[in-house]
């Protein structure tokens, strides 16, 4: 084998995948938007946040990802929703940026 | 909103380790277990002298090779923990999501899916069988229902043979997935109940790694002809060999250090 393919072979194991790489931090950020309250367990996404903004009790029942009703004080829970939202989707920005800019290691 | 009239139970780490004549996994353990402590900040109980014989290919050397992985299910007697979550010596904590479980599990949640980042595998015990649940993580409370999960791991272990046929296994070896998989199946009436599952999937890197560094926030990871940047986060390497390398070792003070 040639140097020339050798560094041809070299520089393709080093490429790495945008899409590939993407998806795995999408996933990861997902396992961090759980948020664990009274019991139960919420991924906090728009809709949470959306239906706990709106909701006009303060006390309410929730259904969490195991499909069970928790009992949750609105405020409460939508304080630590967004606080949760807004500390994971920051980090996640800060981590796609870095991303985007790496195509070999 | 915490009950105050609840009291607290105590939580911890359980690892298993039983080395061979080819691998340390004790060793392997021990750096499992800085991890775990450093990110979860919880005790981490190493348990040793399980004699199973078993054998695994070994996916660094290429061969089969001695295993002894039985004797799982006595980690219900063995924790000395109300709450206890159950890894494998190869799966690295890198972060704290796994406290999150502690806080809502009421009997025990086991891992349904388990995601290779290099290549696709199958989920099933079998071409007629059930999908695969993964022992590498458990997070169980000491209940009734726990104990009796744990004791027909235990039969189905003693009685493998039986249970492989039962159940359409393909491989021939003892494995504790599924062990787990067939009790889970067998304790919820032959069916399944999704609350016993972690919500989430474990990120599996399956074949011989070239290198794997941390740079800030991201693992540069290497494998034979494949280059990964994945996100800080818990992670199931399955190279015995690059666990036990020095360049492991250099990644968990790199970890602990940051």
């Amino acid at each position: 084998m040639t140097t020339t393919t050798e560094n041809i072979i070299n520089q393709v194991k080093q490429a790495t995948d945008f899409q590939i790489n993407k998806r795995a931090l999408q996933e990861k950020i997902k396992i961090d938007l759980h948020l664990a309250y009274n019991g139960g367990l919420f991924l906090v996404d728009q809709t949470l946040l959306a239906f706990l903004s709106t909701w006009p009790t303060d006390e309410l029942f929730v259904e969490d990802v195991y499909g069970n009703p928790i009992k949750c004080l609105r405020t409460e829970l939508l304080q630590q929703a967004r606080e949760c939202y807004q500390s994971v989707m920051n980090t996640w920005h800060i981590q796609h940026e870095e991303l985007r800019s790496v195509r070999k290691i | 909103m915490k009950n105050l009239e609840v009291s607290e139970k105590s939580k911890g780490v359980l690892i298993f380790a039983n080395n061979t004549g080819y691998i340390d996994y004790t060793t392997i353990a021990q750096r499992a277990k800085i991890l775990a402590e450093h990110y979860l900040k919880l005790p981490v109980t190493i348990v040793t002298g399980q004699d199973l014989i078993n054998h695994r290919y070994n996916i660094d050397s290429g061969k089969f090779e001695a295993w002894h992985n039985g004797g799982r299910y006595l980690a219900h007697e063995l924790s000395p923990y109300d709450q206890t979550i159950l890894i494998d010596g190869d799966y690295f904590v890198f972060d704290d999501n796994l406290l999150k479980i502690l806080d809502v599990v009421s009997d025990y949640q086991i891992t349904k899916t388990n995601n290779y980042v290099c290549s696709q595998h199958s989920n099933q015990m079998g071409q007629y069988s059930l999908d695969t649940l993964w022992a590498t993580v458990m997070v169980f409370n000491k209940t009734p229902k726990t104990k009796m999960l744990f004791d027909l791991v235990g039969a189905i272990e003693r009685n493998y043979q039986y249970y492989r046929d039962l159940y359409n296994i393909e491989a021939r070896n003892f494995r504790n997935d599924y062990a787990f998989t067939i009790a889970d199946n067998i304790i919820n009436g032959y069916s399944s109940d999704s609350k016993n599952y972690l919500p989430w999937p474990i990120v599996s890197v399956p074949g011989p790694i070239d290198s794997l560094e941390l740079k800030g926030s991201n693992f540069y990871l290497k494998t034979a002809g494949q280059a990964f940047v994945l996100p800080k986060q818990n992670i199931h390497l399955m190279s015995k060999a690059w666990i036990l390398s020095d360049e492991c070792q250099r990644l968990i003070e790199a970890a602990t250090n940051a």
